[in-house]
């Protein structure tokens, strides 16, 4: 009897479930269009040129997984690929570093200073990536930027923001300065979330505001963290602008395979690789996957990802 | 995510590879006709909704679209369009050097969306002719053998990628190598302007003694073709490829010649007697007129690009001389300049091919390229006019800087790009920034240079000459 009982529930659950499924499907719809015809697609395309490889004299032969086997032994897509993932290692830690401090900073002080230095920081992104790329281009430049004045003032010579050695910190700062302000509004809006009470308990526990936003704030806001380092790793792995843009005014600091991404650029359009491009987009998407999978294993427990 | 949904993604894709497999791609492509019929067209109603820059006034006339990117080129289309009943030019700026070389290769690969006529640079030519990449189409078959008397040896020798009877393109500019030079400061500081290459060095030198605070000028690892320029000065011929032998090419950077070169300007940059700034940059172009260099010893065309850069010196008296040479036996050399190429997307071929023939056969318009776009002409009736001889350029403090240029661009003999130069350069300039930034031993970074190349001519199914 109950078996049966149960059963029948069951079909009409599913039953339901079906329909509450097609009004789901129904509504993801406009989003499902443009996904597969804008990246699905596309995607797929690209894995399908990659299998193929070209040369300028045979012309376009199938050669399957060839092409992989030549990008992960390539020692100009692997040594992109190191000096992202040395980006990565540097710039990920200080941007969500500074974002968090100025997260906490400002949740803690409520006067209007807070909201105009909310706006302050958060400006940075609003300006887009190109533009932002080329003031800081001209701010670095010896002849042109105020730098060599400045350092001039106090007897000091300016930092060769552009040289060899300079310009690994030069991109940090560039990119940090752009994307901080956007991470920081993040993890701002997060502990904007968090009911006031529990701070008002700790205080009477006799915690101070150090204390309550190290061992509170900080861990309460960590799924919105673990979101923002996601971002922030994909975003650098995938480089591409500000050192394409800065390259314009270094091309021997800068070469055109300085990152994964700008090597596919140059395959593509200088060198008329369009095969391998592919095949290196494509390799380099994997690498971005499999570290941010690793990284979300990882912080499973922060995240609140758990299944 | 649920498994369900997982594997409904999963589906997804492989029925968007499916469809897209099924569609066609990026197949095999069968080899082209050697005739190149198939490069023919002849549809004259093709073009007549296309868009163009310029305003065509003649309607219901048979239209051929252009790429190029030099500056008056409206007026010139206009001039051009004026002229003609039975042709009009739609004229497109897709962008200038590289950017417009982006766009044809996207055009390319999708099989459609290329102008009828090109602009190109000598130096990349090669790139849309070598192999399956026969882009451009062969003008002789609409005459343009006739014309090579009226062009300067050099460039007739470029179009036709070793002086065969095919003739890829038609020549417009061209960019004799020259040196410019501040007066005020060699006579400032009392040093003789250098003609050769020892006296460069010497100057260099004297005038830092002398007290002058910058350089006599600069040596630039990513000057690409001006590099190329500097050694074959030196009779060092690294590039070797000829439209004769198509699937056939030639590398050598290892030549006792190329070798004495790169020696040369990293004595000179140890020596603290040149920089070695990149070039093409905006701080490079101020560096130029600040005051920064005493010389630039450049392509005749590098003027038009620094006369309105701001910063300066007001009290600058620029004049022109021959860049110096090792010795009596120093080529001419030739450094840019570019062409009109009809492609194999071209609507109506002939009618194209026509553009491409008589679009600047036209003392207006050639007037018009010299004075307003800058362009040096290579159209030999042009430079060894009196009229042409005699023009003065302000610039220069009013000085004939024809009776300067003119006798190297007619000397000129011409000289050899790869197929995929873009990459040469670019290894190039890899090689070079190692050599006269941090002295790197020469003949091995020449020697891993060449091989780089070599491998990569191989990789791509060329045979290389030894």
């Amino acid at each position: 009897m109950s078996s049966i009982r149960s059963k029948s529930t069951s079909v009409r659950k599913r039953a339901v479930s079906r329909k509450e499924n097609a009004w789901g499907w129904f509504f993801t719809a406009p989003f499902a269009v443009i996904f597969l015809l804008f990246l699905v697609i596309p995607l797929a395309y690209a894995l399908y040129v990659s299998l193929f490889s070209y040369t300028q004299l045979k012309g376009t032969v199938f050669t399957g997984l060839g092409n992989y086997a030549r990008a992960f032994r390539d020692p100009i897509f692997l040594s992109g690929m190191g000096r992202v993932v040395m980006y990565a290692v540097v710039m990920v830690p200080v941007q969500l570093l500074f974002a968090l401090v100025l997260a906490l900073v400002l949740d803690a002080i409520k006067t209007r200073f807070a909201s105009f230095s909310r706006l302050a920081f958060f400006l940075p992104y609003a300006i887009p990536v190109v533009i932002g790329a080329l003031m800081w281009g001209f701010l670095y430049s010896k002849q042109m930027g105020p730098f060599t004045s400045i350092f001039d003032v106090f007897g000091l010579k300016a930092p060769a923001f552009l040289s060899p050695s300079g310009i690994f910190g030069s991109l940090v700062n560039i990119v940090t300065w752009q994307w901080t302000g956007y991470y920081m509004v993040i993890l701002y809006s997060a502990l904007q979330s968090v009911p006031p009470e529990l701070y008002e308990s700790a205080r009477l526990d006799g915690a101070s505001e150090v204390q309550i936003a190290i061992r509170i704030k900080t861990p309460i806001i960590s799924s919105s963290l673990v979101m923002v380092t996601v971002f922030s790793l994909i975003g650098t792995l995938q480089f591409y602008t500000e050192p394409m843009i800065l390259r314009n005014n270094v091309p021997s600091v800068i070469p055109p395979e300085y990152a994964p991404n700008m090597y596919a650029q140059a395959l593509a359009f200088n060198y008329n690789q369009l095969n391998y491009s592919a095949t290196v987009s494509f390799a380099l998407g994997l690498l971005v996957v499999v570290f941010s999978v690793v990284f979300m294993r990882l912080t499973r427990h922060q995240s609140g990802l758990e299944d | 995510m649920k498994k369900s949904a997982r594997i409904a993604s999963a589906c997804i894709a492989c029925l968007a590879m499916l469809s897209f497999s099924a569609c066609g791609g990026p197949g095999p492509q069968g080899g082209k006709g050697a005739g190149g019929a198939e490069q023919i067209h002849s549809d004259a109603k093709a073009n007549d909704d296309a868009k163009c820059q310029n305003t065509i006034k003649k309607k219901g006339v048979e239209k051929v679209t252009v790429w190029a990117w030099y500056p008056a080129m409206e007026k010139m289309v206009d001039r051009f369009n004026d002229q003609h009943d039975d042709v009009q030019v739609c004229w497109t700026r897709a962008g200038s050097g590289q950017t417009q070389y982006q766009k044809i290769t996207t055009a390319v690969k999708a099989k459609s969306g290329l102008a009828d006529v090109v602009q190109i640079e000598y130096d990349v030519l090669s790139q849309y002719v070598s192999g399956v990449e026969k882009h451009l189409v062969d003008l002789n078959q609409f005459g343009a053998g006739k014309l090579a008397g009226q062009y300067t040896k050099g460039v007739w020798n470029s179009v036709s990628l070793g002086g065969g009877k095919s003739i890829y393109a038609i020549p417009v500019d061209q960019g004799p190598f020259v040196m410019m030079y501040r007066k005020d400061i060699f006579d400032k500081y009392g040093v003789k302007v250098p003609t050769t290459w020892q006296e460069y060095e010497q100057a260099g030198k004297e005038l830092r003694q002398n007290g002058f605070q910058g350089h006599i000028g600069n040596y630039e690892p990513s000057g690409n073709g001006s590099n190329v320029t500097l050694i074959a000065q030196n009779k060092g011929k690294v590039y070797d490829y000829s439209a004769s032998e198509p699937d056939k090419l030639g590398v050598d950077f290892t030549s006792k010649q190329s070798q004495e070169v790169m020696e040369y300007w990293q004595k000179l940059a140890k020596e603290g007697v040149v920089t070695t700034d990149d070039a093409y940059t905006a701080e490079w172009y101020k560096k130029i007129v600040d005051g920064s260099w005493a010389t630039a010893v450049c392509a005749s065309w590098l003027v038009g690009n620094v006369r309105g850069v701001s910063g300066a010196d007001s009290s600058a008296d620029w004049k022109i001389s021959k860049a110096p040479v090792w010795d009596s036996s120093t080529p001419s050399v030739n450094f840019g300049g570019s062409s009109l190429a009809v492609t194999d997307q071209a609507k109506d071929t002939k009618k194209a091919a026509k553009v491409a023939m008589e679009f600047f056969d036209d003392p207006a318009i050639q007037q018009t390229a010299i004075t307003e776009s800058g362009l040096f002409p290579t159209w030999t009736k042009v430079l060894n006019s009196d009229r042409f001889k005699n023009m003065t350029d302000p610039f220069y403090g009013d000085q004939k800087i024809n009776e300067v240029i003119a006798p190297v661009a007619l000397a000129y003999k011409g000289y050899d790009y790869l197929p995929f130069q873009p990459y040469a350069y670019d290894e190039q300039t890899k090689v070079f920034t190692e050599i006269v930034r941090n002295g790197a031993d020469v003949p091995s970074s020449l020697r891993s240079l060449n091989k780089t190349l070599t491998d990569y001519a191989t990789q791509q199914g060329f045979t290389v000459r030894r």
